[in-house]
């Protein structure tokens, strides 16, 4: 199966949206990981629980956090985002590495369902912040 | 008795595209490990409040926070110089690229003593 479809410059295969996503993920990771970083560990420090190390996660303040429903949104953004980038990007090593054909399918297939799989366990994880 | 020098010079030179890519295809498997890992580690919410932050608290040890410091070198270098994967892309600065790779490198290893210093600063 080839999947054609008419782009803005005319006929373009499955292969150039997931080098698209990967391009626009990207941009989307180098905005969002720095938030997610710097807001983790270095904004939650004056809240900290006594006895823990500061700048270390605690459950608390994450679910204080996600009272804001900004904060969903900046995660489940990173979580779709870094999935599909990290899995893609190891589907284009396999495929330096000549996998064509009925293997392509299979380790696509594959790494699909694992990012799918890893996708519901993020927002369960992340649901189970909601006190 | 120049030119044969002259010319393992050039290859040489010629080999910083190849060093960049081999970086970012390593420092990519490698993120790619750890959000695996994290995923595992943040997902321990699931079993409760106390669950997850006493698997945090393991991660206050002394190595660990280096290794923080590190990942977030890392994911710099990987982030920059994949910036520079996409002006390529688009044939944008070509010309530079190699000079576009020393800075990502240089900002990254920025990166890393700034995070080291942050870690530091936190003990």
């Amino acid at each position: 199966m080839t999947a054609e479809t008419a782009g803005p410059w005319g006929a373009v295969g499955a292969g150039f949206w997931a080098w698209l996503l990967q391009r626009v993920t990207a941009i989307g990771l180098v905005v969002l990981l720095p938030i997610h970083i710097v807001i983790n560990h270095l904004v939650n420090i004056s809240k900290v629980e006594s006895g823990a190390l500061p700048g270390l996660v605690v459950f608390s303040n994450v679910a204080e956090r996600f009272e804001t429903p900004a904060y969903w949104v900046v995660d489940v953004l990173l979580l779709s985002f870094a999935l599909y980038h990290g899995l893609n990007g190891v589907r284009n090593v396999a495929m330096d590495y000549g996998l064509r054909g009925a293997g392509e399918k299979v380790v696509t297939a594959g790494l699909s369902l694992l990012g799918i799989a890893a996708f519901a366990f993020g927002i369960i994880a992340l649901a189970s912040f909601l006190k | 008795m120049y030119k044969p020098v002259d010319a393992q010079f050039q290859a040489r030179a010629m080999r910083t595209g190849t060093a960049a890519w081999a970086l970012q295809r390593l420092s990519g498997l490698f993120l790619t490990l750890y959000l695996v890992a994290h995923l595992i580690v943040i997902g321990t919410v699931v079993r409760g409040e106390g669950s997850f932050d006493r698997m945090l608290s393991n991660f206050e040890k002394t190595p660990f926070l280096v290794l923080d410091a590190g990942l977030v070198g890392v994911v710099a270098f990987h982030g920059l110089n994949g910036l520079r994967l996409i002006l390529m892309d688009f044939a944008v600065g070509l010309r530079f690229q190699k000079a576009l790779f020393w800075l990502s490198f240089a900002l990254a290893i920025g990166v890393f003593i700034g995070s080291a210093i942050a870690v530091r600063s936190l003990l």
